[in-house]
Parts: structure tokens; C-alpha cells; sequence
């Protein structure tokens, strides 16, 4: 089934995808290029590679059709699905989310990465996300007393 | 992560429910730490095990107080808009009688409390919420809604639970458009300075407030209610011109005035009123009712030609056939309806009107298309009976779902299902099992 026109997502490295303008219209940043009259031919995504582009699409195509009470349990299923992914991905579609502003999308990948980090001490952190310690020791040992209560 | 601008990682911080989480991000890396100050929303909970360590006996001196860690928190996080304090629920309600408690580490409504970190943020916050703990706050009586009127000029929802408040000093706070006070001694027995001072409600919440003596709810704004109250106010009024939605669990109310023009919405658990006024409901489209005698509210409650959606229950503590509930007569009561769901003890009881009588045609059976019923199985052919009548005379049934209580063995539900199929194959049969207390189970959808 499709919704009025067709538009035309062109990704970083030159890949075209076109879909309809309701499914582009999920994304503000490509729904407010439609309204200027800047979508006659393919809406250029610098930001956004191909490999992005399609997750993207997906996601809003999968919303689209979808009818939305909220508490729609094979809708939240799918988006549990959807974000089972790894981390490096996970944090492209966040950027991607960020860029094309869905806001839903960035709710849902960042409520992913925050659960990830539910209930884990500081090196499982660090371990998880890659992130260097870059307190002195001294800065470190004063931070972990400040906080020690989170530790009991 | 570290690739991450700092706004977007800041997006994921906000997202940790629990303060705990932020702090032992903030010990992960400094980048973290600055970044976690940032953030727009603060949860602290004290635990059922940070409560009783520090009861124990050996307990460690050197473990900062819940309240000192909550201050250092709100001090260093200057953006902070919504904040949430409070002690985990199996602490909340912990009655009064068991625990004795004159210490007020857990004091959470305690104004001089209060003062050491409201003020400063009051300003920007939007929300705020706190739980406070009852063995050490259903004695003592909090000035905390005079405070947050007058250093919250922003606020916009506002939750307070399991204390003891009073309304003197209440300044008005016209923004506020949610309030929800849970458990709560209220020193405002007729709500008017409720109504007076958050004339811009559009959501209440009012469960289990207590201190009341005839209260009215005034408020133009108003679209969603949830109130329930004990026996103890002599009257309960609510007079709201915008009400949409309205959930109303109430005892035996001597009187109750219901003036709510624009409701959609209505669940009423009630078991008997003497005298019920009620304006017309133009736009009523959802009735869920509970009552030990729903017909006589349905009988006052004079609406009917809009609903669309109807759930009746009775309670199961009372003999089924004193309810005097026919179906037939409730499907001539709402002639429009196009969704039916019946509890068990409606099922019951209509079931025994049945044996007694038959069933009497009604309106309503030429328009429903959904029936829901909870059923207890005791005499599978009396109910196989009912159930067929029933199906008979609604000509435009397409879907049926029936919840088995999970009590009853397997093959004669089984027996019963099949004889479902069988005889009604042009429905669409869903089937389910149920369990006071529990979600229900599905165990098929639509064949």
C-alpha cells in the first residue's frame, strides 16, 4: 500500500532509496526538506551511510504501517528486535536517529544503551563501552568515596 | 561510546532510572562524570536493604545519610527539571503500628528538609515527586505543599505519596496540570483549596486520601480523574465540565453528584449509593461498572443511548441471584452497545436469571458484535445453554471470548470448547484462562 509520492533518500556513499513520503516523513529533518519544495529530486543525506539508511527505513516503515495504540505489544516485540543488534551499529543508528531527528528512534536505541548499563559497576562499564579511565588515581579514589554509597 | 558528542550521550544518561546507575557512571571516566551533572532528571530510592542496614547493628558509621547523598546530588546538578525521592514501595506503606519509628532520616515531607534543596532548583523543576515513608511521616504534619508553592513557580506535575500534609500557606499554582496524591492524610476536608489553588488540573489522582468530609472536585480544567476513597466522607461531588475520563472506586456514599457532560469515559466500582445525581452523559462511549447492584446505578444513571463499550461485573461475595442483573434487561438499558464483557459474577447471575426464567429479548442484542465473559464452569450444561440463547438472539455477534477460570480441570474445558466450536462455527472464538489477581491468559487468538 502506498501513501501519496514517492521520495528519494540518496545515503553518503551514493546508494538511492526511494520510499513513500510518509515513511521519509518519520524523519523531521527529511519532512522539512518535503515541505520547502527540496524533494523534487533525491534529498542528499551526507550523514548517513547506506548501511544506516536502509535500518533507518526500515524502522519507519515498520511504524508507518503499523496502527498505534500504545500499548501495542507486537509493535514494542518488533522494537526489541529491532535494536538486537551490535554495539557499534547501535550507536550508528543513534547517530542516524540523531541526524534525520526521529525522535522515537532515538528513544528507543538510547533507553537500549542506558538498560545496558543498568546495574553495572564502573569497569563493567568501562569494559562494556570501551571507555578509557581517564581520572588520575588520586581523582579516581575521591570520586569512588563520593559515591560510595552507590556501591553498597 | 566515547564517539558519541556529549549531547547524545547525555541522552542515554538520562534515560538511568536510578541515581545509583549515574554514580557509578560518574566513577567510569571523567568525561562521564562531567556529563552526568548535565543531566535534566534525578531518581533517588532508598532500598528495603539500604533501610535495614542501616538499622542493623553494625551498621557503618562512615555511610553517608540517605538525605545527605540526595542534597549533594540535587547541589551539583544545576539543570536538574524533574526530581523523584522517595523510599522503595515495600518500605512505603510499612503501618504505623508495626514499625514505631522516631527518627527522621526517612522524613522525606520534612520541611526543614526540604529547605536545604528545593529552593535552589525550584525554580527550573517541572516535576516532582516524593514517597515518603510512613512509619515516620503519618505523625507528623508537613507544611511541604506551602513550600513547593512558593519555590516552584514552574512545576507542572506533582506526586506526593504516604504522608500527612496541610493546606495552610498553599499559595496558587496555576500551572500545575497533574497531581497525584496517594496515601495521604489530608488536612482539606472538603478540597477546596484543592480546587482553589490548582484551579488548571487536568490530571488527578486522588487514591486513598484520607481527612475528607464532604469533598467536592471543582475544576474547569479537569479531563482525567482517578479517585478512591473509604466510607468515611459523607458525599462525594465532582462537578467538571471537560472531564473525559473518570475512574471513581467508592464504598456506599450517601450522596453522589456527578456533573460531567463531556465524559467518555466511566469505571465506577461502587457498591450501593443512596442518592445519585447525575447531568445526562451526551458522549459516553465506555462503561465499566462494579457494584454489588449495578442495576440500580444503571437504572440512575440514565445514559446509555451513546455506550458503545460496556463491562459489568458483581462482586463475588454476594449470592449471585440477588443482583437481579438480566441480561436482556441490560442489553434494553443500552441499545447501541457494540462490545459486551461481563465478569463472573454477572455471568453467574444472569446465568441463574436464566435457569429461572429465560432470557428476554432486549435492543441491544440486535447491535452487539463482541462478547467477553469470565466464567467459573460449576454446571457446563446450564452455562452451554445460557451461552447458546444468548448466541441465538444476537444476530450480529462475530467474535466471542470466554476466560475459563484456571480451577477447572482441563477436559471439561476442553469438553467445552469443543462443544462451542461445534455448534457455533461462524463466530470467532478467542479462549482464555483467568485468576483473581492475575493477568489473563490467552491461549488462542481468533480461528
Amino acid at each position: 500500500m502506498s501513501y501519496g509520492r514517492k521520495i528519494t533518500l540518496k545515503s553518503s556513499d551514493g546508494e538511492t532509496f526511494e520510499v513513500d513520503e510518509a515513511v521519509g516523513s518519520e524523519s523531521q529533518t527529511i519532512k522539512h526538506m518535503i515541505e520547502d519544495d527540496c524533494a523534487d529530486n533525491a534529498i542528499p543525506l551526507p550523514n548517513v551511510t547506506s548501511k544506516m539508511l536502509s535500518k533507518v527505513i526500515e524502522y519507519c516503515k515498520k511504524h508507518v504501517e503499523t496502527p498505534k495504540p500504545d500499548d501495542n505489544d507486537e509493535l514494542k516485540a518488533w522494537d526489541a528486535d529491532f535494536v538486537k543488534v551490535d554495539q557499534a551499529t547501535l550507536f550508528d543508528i543513534i547517530l542516524a536517529a540523531n541526524y534525520l531527528n526521529i525522535n522515537s528512534l532515538l528513544d528507543l536505541t538510547c533507553q537500549t544503551v542506558a538498560d545496558m548499563i543498568k546495574d553495572k559497576t564502573p569497569e563493567e562499564i568501562r569494559k562494556t563501552f570501551h571507555i578509557k579511565n581517564d581520572f588520575t588515581p588520586e581523582a579516581e579514589e575521591e570520586v569512588r568515596k563520593e559515591n560510595q554509597w552507590a556501591f553498597e | 561510546m566515547e564517539d558519541l558528542p556529549p549531547s547524545l550521550a547525555l541522552e542515554i544518561l538520562s534515560r538511568l532510572t536510578d541515581s545509583a546507575d549515574l554514580a557509578r557512571c560518574r566513577v567510569a571516566s571523567k568525561t562521564l562524570k562531567d556529563l552526568s551533572y548535565e543531566v535534566r532528571t534525578l531518581n533517588h530510592l532508598c532500598t528495603l536493604s539500604q533501610y535495614l542496614k542501616s538499622r542493623s547493628s553494625d551498621a557503618d558509621p562512615l555511610i553517608m545519610p540517605f538525605k545527605t547523598i540526595f542534597k549533594n546530588l540535587v547541589r551539583n546538578s544545576p539543570r536538574l527539571e524533574c526530581v523523584s525521592i522517595g523510599v522503595e514501595k515495600s518500605l512505603g506503606r510499612r503501618s504505623f503500628v508495626e514499625v514505631e519509628d522516631d527518627y527522621d532520616d526517612l522524613y522525606l515531607s520534612d520541611v526543614s528538609f526540604m529547605k536545604d534543596w528545593l529552593p535552589v532548583i525550584g525554580g527550573r523543576l517541572r516535576s516532582l515527586s516524593i514517597s515518603d515513608f510512613w512509619s515516620q511521616s503519618s505523625w507528623r504534619r508537613s507544611d511541604a505543599l506551602a513550600l513547593i508553592s512558593s519555590c516552584c513557580s514552574s512545576l507542572v506535575e506533582l506526586e506526593l505519596k504516604n504522608t500527612w500534609l496541610s493546606v495552610d500557606g498553599l499559595n496558587i499554582m496555576p500551572q500545575l496540570t497533574n497531581l497525584t496524591l496517594e496515601f495521604v492524610r489530608l488536612d482539606d476536608e472538603d478540597l477546596n483549596k484543592v480546587n482553589f489553588c490548582f484551579m488548571g488540573l487536568q490530571v488527578l489522582n486522588l487514591i486513598g486520601v484520607g481527612g475528607l468530609k464532604e469533598p467536592k472536585i471543582e475544576l474547569l480544567h479537569l479531563k482525567r480523574f482517578h479517585w478512591t476513597v473509604s466510607n468515611a466522607p459523607l458525599s462525594l461531588i465532582i462537578l467538571a465540565p471537560n472531564l473525559v475520563e473518570l475512574k471513581l472506586e467508592c464504598i456506599k456514599p450517601k450522596l453522589l453528584v456527578l456533573d460531567t457532560p463531556s465524559l467518555s469515559d466511566l469505571h465506577l466500582t461502587i457498591e450501593e449509593v443512596n442518592e445519585f445525581k447525575v447531568k445526562e452523559f451526551g458522549c459516553l462511549k465506555c462503561l465499566k461498572l462494579v457494584s454489588l447492584n449495578p442495576f440500580s446505578v444503571t437504572g440512575m444513571l440514565r445514559l446509555s443511548r451513546t455506550v458503545k463499550m460496556l463491562t459489568v461485573d458483581i462482586p463475588r461475595s454476594i449470592d449471585s441471584v440477588a443482583s437481579k442483573l438480566s441480561l436482556g434487561t441490560l442489553f434494553d438499558c443500552f441499545p447501541n452497545l457494540r462490545s459486551l464483557k461481563l465478569g463472573s459474577g454477572a455471568w453467574s447471575g444472569m446465568e441463574a436469571l436464566f435457569c429461572a426464567g429465560g432470557l428476554e429479548g432486549g435492543i441491544g442484542m440486535k447491535s452487539v458484535k463482541e462478547i467477553t465473559t469470565y466464567l467459573m464452569l460449576y454446571e457446563m450444561d446450564t452455562t452451554l445453554a445460557f451461552l447458546f440463547c444468548v448466541l441465538d438472539r444476537c444476530t450480529n455477534l462475530s467474535d466471542v471470548s470466554l476466560l475459563i477460570h484456571c480451577e477447572v480441570d482441563s477436559s471439561t474445558a476442553s469438553k467445552f470448547i469443543s462443544k462451542c466450536r461445534a455448534n457455533w462455527p461462524g463466530v470467532r472464538w478467542r479462549w482464555g484462562m483467568w485468576e483473581e489477581g492475575t493477568e489473563d491468559i490467552w491461549v488462542t487468538d481468533a480461528c
